[in-house]
């Protein structure tokens, strides 16, 4: 298969971005773009985990610890000393890459589901540690105040600012993604034993991503939690989110950004409106079988590859 | 010292519930490779078939154990007949892909649950429950007591079978190497099936245990989930003392730390704890 050339796939992004950006002024309802939102949300977390989770095969199930930092760091911030978001979910992505790069080394040391397993307990356990924290006053809730007066235009600040994240992501995804460090996750990926002997450095790889991964997820998190009037101590750091992140980006396919993007937007559109069409349990009941269905039928996403020959398919009992 | 005897009391108690969770969950992982995320939430159906089974027709949860166990057999064969087998056909590695498929299905029973059971929470209310055992200086309710005691019976009979039936050992042959298990003439579908089987059966009995100390709701499988991750990767896939032990240290970190630091930080440790566990030895406590 021929793969697009690097400045066609530039161009590509570059359309989408504008095209992204300037939507709003088309006269879009605040209701759509807050939908928007939510979906522009999803697919930055979604494109960052990718980095770790589908070039590296390193799947995290505790994303939405870094999404809860970055959330925590710019709500305190911005309630207490009225800084904006802007500024300082940057410092929220900053925490994020700090807590990454601490947890990292003991993670990555563990394969497959163990590293799944194990990044769930973490995030929980971060979660533990935020919400107790003495003088932050996590537990009891924090009131964000919105980004404008208007609820016109705190949807277009919001918008706006979340496609920012999202086009970063896509950007940082996608240089990763031909760069030497992608291509040594690549190799992580196929064969972690052969590339070590190969001269990759494994664990400087796999941390690198984890740290930008984190970075991302904490810098789209900021940006999430001024979008809510008030954080819910737990709701922000829930295994739900952790599970979604991944299941967006297993529904798109994990070899390149765009498998993750279209991952989100397709499913966070469905989840949206058949939440309005047939009520929340019933849409929680297709979620899963969703998942069932996509890992049943096609475990390598909607755009994966396809299974090469001999490799994907040494037979199982 | 008093408050140190109830701690260990307690501590033991809630081990061997998390152990009684843990034992079926790294059955499974160990013989068939599955990470079946939805084994805690086929234990909190089984803590709401034993809660129903009391509060329409009187039958103590402990007796309608009867009825759940051979049920969940046969619901966890079918799982593995109708789900797993298709993926394990599918997938190379089963391990990740288990686990979304599982949380899939986890998250479907959760809701159905909630349709039919409500998302109240429920605590089981028997005679014993609400009596309370002195033993030493430490008080002991009877719900826990006879909790402990299904499910050492279960982690027993568990051991036994694993140890000492022909089944149990070919199952144990599977976790080792399972094309090797499959060229000395084990029937690898059927030794699967039963595992699958076996462990539901367990999460069931484990669900009533953990429901006599426990209240529980739908979305409790949640909480029970990473304690059987904790309890598991901490004593090792595939055996059913390492299990016992980790969910037996696990009880006890979480209710002695208690004593000294506040009840959220005592989780902390217990994460701690895995942390350094894992440092130390990637796969778990569990000599392989």
């Amino acid at each position: 298969m021929r793969r697009p050339s690097n400045r066609t796939t530039w161009i590509l992004i570059a359309a989408v971005a504008v095209g992204v950006a300037l939507l709003p002024f088309t006269g879009m309802s605040v209701y759509s773009m807050s939908v928007a939102f939510t979906v522009m949300f999803y697919a930055a977390v979604a494109v960052a985990w990718n980095i770790l989770g589908g070039y590296s095969g390193y799947e995290s199930f505790g994303h939405s610890a870094f999404v809860g930092i970055g959330a925590y760091t710019t709500a305190i911030l911005l309630s207490e000393f009225g800084l904006s978001p802007l500024l300082t979910s940057f410092l929220g992505a900053t925490l994020a890459a700090l807590v990454a790069f601490i947890v990292g080394y003991p993670c990555l040391r563990l394969r497959g589901p163990y590293f799944a397993l194990v990044t769930l307990v973490v995030s929980l356990a971060v979660s533990v540690v935020v919400v107790n924290l003495p003088g932050l006053n996590v537990a009891s809730g924090i009131f964000v105040p919105s980004p404008a007066g208007s609820p016109v235009m705190t949807r277009f600040i919001l918008y706006e600012s979340i496609a920012a994240v999202f086009l970063i992501c896509v950007v940082v995804a996608r240089i990763i993604e031909r760069s030497q460090l992608g291509i040594g996750l690549a190799a992580i990926r196929e064969d972690e034993e052969v590339a070590a002997t190969q001269g990759v450095p494994t664990t400087r790889l796999k941390m690198a991503a984890f740290v930008v991964s984190a970075a991302l997820t904490g810098l789209a998190g900021g940006i999430l939690s001024w979008s809510r009037g008030y954080l819910d101590p737990g709701d922000m750091f829930s295994v739900d989110t952790s599970v979604l992140i991944v299941l967006l980006a297993l529904f798109g396919g994990r070899r390149s950004w765009i498998g993750p993007l279209i991952g989100a937007v397709v499913v966070t559109l469905g989840r949206e409106f058949l939440f309005i069409v047939i009520g929340e349990d019933a849409a929680q009941i297709l979620y899963g079988a969703l998942l069932v269905v996509v890992i049943l039928f096609m475990p390598h996403g909607l755009i994966g590859p396809r299974p090469r020959l001999g490799v994907e398919q040494e037979v199982a009992a | 010292m008093t408050g140190l005897v109830q701690a260990l009391t307690t501590g033991v108690l809630v081990g061997l519930a998390y152990a009684v969770l843990g034992v079926g969950f790294s059955l499974t992982w160990g013989a068939t490779g599955v990470i079946n995320a939805a084994h805690t939430m086929v234990a909190v159906i089984g803590a709401y078939l034993g809660y129903h089974a009391l509060a329409w027709w009187g039958i103590d949860p402990v007796l309608a154990l009867v009825g759940i166990v051979p049920l969940f057999f046969l619901f966890g064969w079918g799982f593995f007949e109708a789900l797993v087998r298709p993926l394990k056909q599918k997938v190379r590695v089963v391990g990740l892909a288990s686990v979304v498929l599982t949380l899939g299905i986890a998250l479907v029973l959760e809701s159905f649950t909630t349709l039919v059971f409500s998302a109240n929470p429920r605590l089981v209310r028997t005679e014993y429950t609400s009596m309370s055992f002195v033993l030493g200086p430490a008080r002991v309710s009877g719900g826990a007591l006879v909790a402990g005691v299904i499910s050492l019976v279960v982690i027993g009979l568990l051991y036994w079978f694993r140890q000492s039936t022909y089944l149990g050992r070919a199952l144990r042959a599977l976790e080792q190497e399972p094309e090797g298990a499959a060229l000395t003439g084990i029937d690898v579908r059927r030794a699967s099936g039963i595992a699958m089987g076996m462990a539901f059966a367990t999460a069931g009995a484990a669900g009533v245990a953990l429901s006599l100390i426990y209240t529980f709701s739908p979305t409790t499988f949640v909480s029970w989930l990473v304690f059987t991750f904790l309890v598991v990767i901490l004593g090792g896939v595939g055996t059913v003392v390492g299990v016992t032990v980790a969910g037996l240290i696990a009880g006890l970190v979480v209710t002695v730390s208690s004593l000294v630091i506040p009840f959220a930080w005592a989780n902390l440790v217990l994460f701690g704890v895995l942390i350094l566990v894992l440092l130390v030895r990637p796969t778990g406590l569990a000599r392989r």
